[in-house]
């Protein structure tokens, strides 16, 4: 399978915790996922990514940083910037999410 | 991408068939075997799988530089809407199977789809202010603090 371009390989790493999720995905979202990271690459706030922030204000704080990205109808992956890098840390399907909030 | 293409074909045939023989079956409800409501139960499981690969194809088509469709986005989405529709409906009687003692085949399946489906009709009205639950607020500093040492890796 070809690599990502060398400039999203340089600005996007992954957790131990994402890569243990992906690689229990099915083959197809494995590959939508690679499919959805170059449009990221592109143009991250594409409408089909259905980007958007997700705030950490528990403890007073409120520390941004972190956004749900939507690679297909079932799937969202999340990732927090630092030092201008993303750093993906969760990938799983809008239930197993649901689980985390309750919902 | 068009909606003429296999997934959205079967997508949408297997959403018509879903929601028709459930209408008929609900009306001959009484005089139903439970094995009708096993076939309308894997007419229900086909349907998700192929308006999920619907989804898939069409994304697949963006991902690869196509221009957006948001009449082919409203269909995916009324396919979700439907089928979430359809199966509220057919709840109750299910619900009557089992405790007359049926046991339905794939009915584990079945409950794993009204699951997906009713989270992913929920991220569809999500807004964009969330907040990040407590277990990934988790992962992210054991994220933040693997970046600093050095132990992420490349994007796949």
């Amino acid at each position: 399978m070809a690599k990502l371009p060398s400039s999203f390989r340089e600005t996007n790493r992954t957790s131990r915790n994402f890569r243990d999720q992906y690689a229990k995905l099915p083959e197809q979202v494995r590959r939508a996922v690679r499919d959805s990271a170059k449009l990221f690459h592109k143009n991250p706030a594409h409408r089909s990514l259905r980007r958007h922030a997700l705030t950490d204000n528990k403890r007073g704080q409120h520390q941004g940083g972190s956004f749900s990205v939507t690679p297909t109808a079932q799937y969202r992956a999340i990732y927090v910037v630092v030092d201008g890098i993303n750093v993906w840390y969760w990938i799983g399907t809008h239930a197993e999410y649901d689980t985390f909030t309750g919902g | 991408m068009t909606t003429g293409n296999l997934a959205f074909r079967n997508a949408r045939q297997y959403m018509k068939s879903y929601s028709e023989e459930s209408d008929v079956i609900q009306r001959h409800n009484e005089a139903m075997d439970c094995r009708n409501w096993e076939d309308v139960i894997h007419m229900a499981i086909d349907a998700f799988e192929w308006t999920l690969r619907a989804d898939q194809s069409y994304r697949v088509s963006i991902y690869q530089g196509e221009e957006e469709d948001i009449a082919i986005e409203r269909e995916i989405e009324g396919l979700f809407y439907r089928w979430m529709e359809v199966s509220a409906r057919l709840e109750p009687h299910i619900q009557r199977q089992i405790e007359g003692g049926f046991k339905l085949d794939r009915l584990a399946e079945y409950r794993r789809c009204v699951t997906e489906i009713v989270a992913i009709v929920k991220s569809l009205r999500e807004g964009d202010d969330q907040t990040l639950p407590d277990v990934l607020i988790q992962y992210r500093d054991a994220a933040i603090q693997e970046f600093h040492n050095g132990e992420t890796t490349e994007f796949f």
